[in-house]
């Protein structure tokens, strides 16, 4: 089977960055910045590895868009073992969207041929679980998202488990090829050692430019992009009540009340809660949004 | 009358003579061969480029295979091995007079000097005798727990308990025969002859007697080199190389030379530890003092250190080793819950090393992607944040609060730079022990400065948890970094950075001069740049921090530092100094889950909690966080406190 895995080379927010002075950015706070990719992609690529493992044969390329500033991502792909790695050169360009993002992919995934796209649910940036899904509408492929449980006995199809609320699970198969968006809770990864990173980096890295996809920036620009960002905001902290636990009562209990900040369960609110099949949803969620003014009324041709 | 003497073959026809040669030969070639395909299995292990100078090599031989000190702290044990040693070295010696007597053309085994020759072999049999009847008595009747068992041991002991007996049997046939006045001398075959003399019948033929006794003692002769290279009696032979050729100080490890080159490293198999870690495997004597002094062991953990040489040993004596896994037998938890405390290293008789093998291990896991929960996330947060907890490099002087500290910049020169380390900089216990330091030496008036948001982890989580990838990097950058300012000394409080920058950065290139507060306190008393108060408590006790006392022999500055402060009363626990249990917080347990038994710092703290005192004081911030937690759960908070010594020295002064 040949499984493509995207993944974000991400700039970590815990170090290393600060908001640019017109908020529209984050910049490098000149301290050391640390580049990686997120939970969720480092869950796919996790994924891929493992289902090439099981079925004893394929092959896994991971695929990224991006500057060739920092080059970590790829090479932890590598480092966990993939085939091969493949980067798509843009410029840093902060008008490029989940859809530009999206057609670029599209044009090298095509040329790279797949049975199975898997990708991080959401980025470990911005956290948009756009990409995604766009991709597989452009390639016309089904979509499964939040996937925590992926089983390929047939090569056909695929089962998977998505990741409900409240920990529920709900399995769903569909035929491949296919995208599947993975959750960081499909499990723990394994180790990648420095020593292996320091491996891969001997391992060759295929830098793919926008011409060789027959795109230009500039193109992008112009249809690309449905959205542009605006600004960004630190988010205000929240306050956290620290719990100190009754020292009456036992240690495990203590434990216990420390590991949930001594939560009770909260009432649910009541909400509205919509039924009925896939098409019916759709229709009621763009008729709410179209009433609340969230969405255009006239849709794109 | 004769001058007293004998014939050494005496009885014994020549035909017989030959055959025993040839029987000597075959036992020493038997041994030969053993002994060299022990010798090829160690020489599969990898290079090892550690070494010890050859002073300090001769130094151990001298005290641990001669005088044998460590087997003295159990007196039972210790006299039983050393009437075993110093009886079998007398038999050996005997044997090798009576060769030169009987193969060079010396004859000096006569008269008086032959009479004090009986009177000594026969005395250094006796004490063998003794020493054999001992280790019996121990193995078989007080059969304490620690004590491996191992096939063939009940063999060994009998064969060598008769190798013996029928030596002085031979003897008193000889004597019984003609009963030559001088042989009162033989303080063993004289008496040995007259109760024979008592018990057998008249008639007895004791040339014939005689004769069979001597085929008797020689076949046990045979069977003991025969097996020299197997059984328990390895150690004989193995021993005294693994004393002279030891490697490294107690829980220094293996440093990795090729990283990214190839992509597992650490023990898959067992070639891939050096061939010393492999001769230490054989060197073992299963004494169980290891396991006894075991924290991991005392607290239900699955961890014996012995356990693990012994499963070890198993596979490489068995067949395809040293190419076959360790891991066909060690399992992964016994290698995860040591906490490097190097207890057993410094109770080992032999000094076998466990750290490094078990970090060995270790490694093979983390390269293999084996790492979960705590383990992991402490890894990749340490990877990326350079440090284990995963707070962000920029907040790593927050812990300053208030407090006006010089950060330094680079091209800044100090005399004095302290290294906060990522306890002291993120955790709250640690970063009160950084606090306390920090207005001690602004009391004392001490040039110093630190490295502020520059500084990272020193990397002992990493090396200890066998990511030794991550730890060379961590070195490499803080060397580097480090050599952009000038300072003269480097101040560390907490034990593992100390360890790691004073005895690890060398081999990396970097030469620093690193001091610990104990040490600068003790500086700065004896200059009177600070004065002692009482501070209200009055009993307190000192744990040892493992990092700080058996690893680098820092015992008594901090005792003499505590006794400087007026009103305080040291008690010691029971395992206190070079004998110091384990808080539970080494080797990355301050950071990973504890899965079993119950927990080390608890076991440590009920010692402190029954001298009674108000205060344990200890000098790490793992200690300190490990024993707090201990008092907390044990409900007594606000009644005995755990602080630094920085902290009581702080308020002291
Ligand atoms: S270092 Fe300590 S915990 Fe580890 S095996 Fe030795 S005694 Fe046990
Ligand atoms: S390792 Fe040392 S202390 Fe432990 S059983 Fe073997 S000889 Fe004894």
């Amino acid at each position: 089977m040949k499984i493509l895995v995207l993944v974000k080379e991400v700039m970590d927010a815990n170090a290393g960055l600060a908001p640019s002075p017109d908020g529209s950015r984050v910049l490098p706070d000149g301290t050391d910045p640390v580049c990686r990719i997120g939970p969720d992609d480092r869950a796919a690529l996790e994924e891929a590895v493992k289902i090439r493992a099981s079925q004893g044969s394929g092959s896994v390329t991971a695929v990224t868009v991006g500057s060739t500033e920092n080059v970590n991502g790829l090479r932890i792909c590598l480092a966990r073992g993939v085939d091969r790695a493949v980067r798509i050169v843009t410029e840093d360009n902060p008008y490029q969207d989940a859809f530009s993002t999206a057609r670029i992919i599209k044009k090298a995934v095509e040329k790279l041929g797949f049975n199975l796209i898997l990708c991080g649910n959401k980025s470990y940036d911005l956290g948009r679980s756009q990409v995604g899904a766009i991709l597989a509408e452009l390639l016309g492929i089904p979509q499964v998202s939040r996937v925590v449980k992926i089983e390929t006995g047939n090569r056909t199809r695929v089962q998977v488990q998505r990741r409900m609320e409240k920990g529920d699970r709900e399995i769903v198969e569909c035929p491949l090829p296919a995208l599947l968006t993975v959750d960081h809770l499909a499990g723990e990864p394994q180790y990648i050692s420095v020593n292996a990173l320091l491996v891969a980096e001997n391992q060759p890295v295929e830098s793919w430019d926008l011409a060789s996809l027959d795109l230009t920036s500039d193109k992008l620009d112009q249809e690309g992009s449905q959205t542009r960002l605006m600004a960004f905001e630190p988010p205000r902290p929240r306050p956290k009540k620290i719990f100190v636990p009754d020292s009456s009562l036992s240690p495990d209990q203590k434990i216990n009340l420390l590991l949930t900040g001594g939560l009770t369960q909260e009432k649910k609110k009541g909400s509205d809660l919509l039924q009925g099949s896939p098409d019916h949803l759709a229709d009621e969620i763009i008729k709410f949004l179209k009433e609340k003014g969230i969405i255009p009324s006239v849709s794109k041709a | 009358m004769n001058p007293a003497g004998r014939e050494i073959f005496w009885n014994i026809p020549g035909p017989i003579i030959i055959g025993m040669y040839a029987a000597v030969v075959l036992s020493l070639i038997i041994a030969a061969i053993g002994f060299l395909r022990r010798l090829s299995r160690w020489s599969r292990g990898e290079k090892d480029q550690d070494s010890l100078p050859w002073i300090e090599r001769a130094k151990h031989f001298l005290t641990y295979a001669v005088a044998q000190v460590k087997l003295f702290r159990e007196s039972f044990s210790g006299i039983m091995h050393i009437s075993i040693f110093v009886g079998f070295l007398g038999l050996f010696a005997a044997t090798a007079v009576i060769v030169l007597e009987e193969y060079t053309p010396l004859v000096f085994l006569r008269g008086r000097i032959y009479m004090v020759f009986s009177l000594l072999s026969d005395l250094a049999g006796l004490i063998f005798l003794v020493g054999i009847s001992l280790a019996i008595y121990r193995r078989y009747v007080q059969r304490p727990e620690k004590l491996e068992r191992r096939r063939g041991d009940l063999l060994t002991l009998g064969g060598l308990f008769l190798l013996a007996f029928t030596g002085f049997l031979t003897e008193a046939a000889r004597i019984a025969t003609d009963w030559p006045g001088f042989e009162v001398y033989s303080i063993g075959g004289y008496p040995l002859a007259r109760i024979l003399d008592l018990i057998l019948p008249r008639d007895t033929r004791w040339e014939t007697f005689h004769r069979g006794l001597w085929l008797f003692h020689l076949a046990f002769v045979l069977l003991f080199f025969a097996f020299l290279p197997s059984l328990r009696l390895t150690h004989i032979l193995v021993t005294p190389f693994n004393l002279l050729l030891k490697k490294r100080p107690l829980g220094a490890l293996r440093p990795v030379l090729r990283l990214g080159e190839e992509k597992i490293l650490g023990a898959g198999k067992l070639k891939n530890l050096s061939w010393k870690q492999l001769l230490d495997i054989d060197a073992c004597t299963g004494c169980g003092r290891c396991q006894e002094v075991c924290p991991a062991f005392n607290t239900e953990k699955p961890l014996s250190p012995m356990n693990v040489v012994g499963k070890l040993r198993n596979l490489l004596s068995g067949k395809n080793s040293p190419d076959s896994s360790p891991w066909r037998e060690v399992e992964e938890v016994e290698v995860w819950n040591c906490t490097t405390c190097g207890a057993c290293e410094e109770a080992c008789p032999v000094l076998i090393n466990h750290i490094d093998r078990l970090v060995e291990l270790r490694r093979y896991q983390v390269h293999t992607g084996n790492v979960r929960g705590s383990a992991l996330r402490g890894l990749e947060d340490l990877f990326y944040y350079g440090n284990p907890w995963g707070h962000p490099p920029k907040d790593r002087t927050l812990w300053l609060q208030d407090e006006k500290v010089r950060i330094l910049e680079e091209g800044e020169e100090t005399d004095l730079l302290y290294w906060v380390g990522c306890a002291g900089a993120y955790d709250p216990q640690g970063q009160e022990i950084s606090l306390a330091l920090v207005k001690l030496l602004k009391k004392a008036q001490v040039d110093f400065a630190i490295l502020g948001s520059k500084e990272r982890c020193c990397g002992d989580f990493a090396r200890r948890m066998g990511e030794e990838g991550l730890f060379q990097k961590l070195a490499r950058e803080n060397i580097e970094n480090l050599k952009k300012y000038k300072f003269n000394k480097i101040l560390v409080n907490c034990p593992h950075g100390y360890n790691t920058l004073k005895n690890e950065y060398s081999k990396f290139a970097g030469e620093f001069e690193i001091i610990h507060y104990s040490e600068l306190i003790t500086q700065l008393s004896r200059d009177n740049k600070i004065k002692l108060d009482s501070i209200g408590e009055k009993g307190i006790t000192f744990h040892d921090p493992c990092y700080l006392g058996r690893y680098n022999k820092i015992f008594d500055l901090p005792r003499d530092i505590i006794g400087k402060v007026p009103g305080l009363e040291l008690k010691e626990m029971a395992q206190n100094r070079k004998d110091a249990f384990c808080c539970g917080g080494g080797g990355g347990h301050v950071l990973l889950d504890p899965q079993y038994g119950e927990g080390i710092n608890l076991r440590r703290f009920q010692e402190a909690e029954d001298l009674g005192v108000e205060m344990v004081v200890t000098a790490c911030p793992f200690c300190k966080m490990m024993l707090d937690l201990a008092v907390t759960s044990r409900d007594l908070s606000g009644k005995v406190k755990v602080k630094d010594l920085a902290e009581v020295i702080e308020s002291a002064s």
